[in-house]
């Protein structure tokens, strides 16, 4: 069995907490085989992650509260909803979301488009910029990490 | 208080590092509860991502090049635009519509490219025919964020040589 969970120095990225992927040795094995590191000032080669791939939650999820990790929300024609988020990542945040379901293809539907504007620290405007009376979504928000313009 | 950190062999995973939620004993909670766990093939890593006002049809490339690496696989890429649902468009009266999508923002993802897609199909029979993908032109892009997970997603990737090891 690979060694698997370094705390201590590696001699690729120093003193830190290292964790490898199943079959690599946290020890020597390239940045990409590792799951977790706590290397920092990273570029080039050494590059290994920009965070942690995290939803913010609708709400709860502080405390003993169970987080709410979606919104449904109902749009009416040419109208705003406003989705509401925790402010645990404040501006630094990505708003996703689906159509619960599709007006189908068998008619003429035409465009049932929807869009958000940018977001804020704790909410996020969604508009229904389609033809349809009223559409329904599921919105995520997604901890963006960062807002420039590549990191 | 909880148990939160566990380096070393819990019974479930074996031997490792796990970190649990809040309130969650990390000895003995489901997996759902834990915030960590390395005995999970891919881990919810974010490789890279950005915000851009506009993309134009010769796609961005996602990665701050010269200062970042490409992961050797075209990587699972979440996104949002300015713009997102169903369209529908060329009708015919005789056939109804021709061409359907339930989701216009699509994007084509490469190495370290994504670009902006139209779909397109060339006949009434749904992308039957050989290299008829359903992908049409490059479209620009307006307001879009992205995430690049360290997950493979693309055909000929998703194998045991990028998910297990």
């Amino acid at each position: 069995m690979a060694n698997r969970v370094l705390i201590g120095n590696r001699a690729t990225g120093g003193y830190g907490l290292y964790v490898s992927r199943l079959t690599s040795d946290v020890l020597d094995c390239a940045n990409d085989k590792l799951m977790f590191n706590t290397n920092s000032g990273e570029s080039g080669s050494s590059f290994f992650s920009a965070g942690h791939f995290q939803i913010v939650p609708i709400s709860g999820g502080t405390g003993s509260n169970a987080p709410v990790v979606s919104s449904e929300e109902v749009v009416t024609t040419s109208a705003d909803n406003t989705v509401s988020y925790q402010g645990i990542a404040s501006t630094k945040v990505m708003t996703w979301a689906s159509k619960a379901t599709a007006y189908g293809n068998d008619s003429w539907s035409d465009d049932n488009f929807y869009g958000f504007g940018t977001p804020g620290s704790t909410s996020v405007t969604l508009s229904n910029n389609g033809v349809q009376t009223s559409i329904t979504v599921r919105v995520v928000a997604i901890n963006m990490l960062d807002t420039t313009s590549l990191f | 208080m909880a148990n939160r950190v566990l380096a070393g062999n819990r019974s479930t995973g074996g031997y490792g590092l796990y970190v649990s939620k809040a309130n969650s004993n990390v000895l003995t909670c489901d997996r759902k509860e834990l915030l960590f766990d390395s005995s999970q093939k891919r881990a919810g890593e974010v490789y890279a991502g950005g915000n851009q006002g506009t993309i134009g049809t010769g796609g961005q490339n996602i990665y701050t090049t010269g200062s970042k690496d490409s992961l050797g696989y075209i990587p699972l890429v979440i996104h949002t635009e300015s713009i997102k649902g169903e369209k529908e468009w060329v009708y015919n009266v005789m056939y109804g519509p021709w061409w359907w999508t339930d989701e216009i923002a699509l994007i084509k993802t490469t190495l370290t490219t994504i670009t902006g897609s139209a779909m397109s199909c060339d006949d009434l029979e749904d992308m039957d025919a050989a290299g008829d993908d359903g992908i049409g032109a490059a479209r620009s892009i307006s307001d879009i964020r992205w995430l690049a997970l360290k997950m493979p997603c693309a055909y000929g990737y998703m194998t045991s040589a990028n998910f297990d090891t």
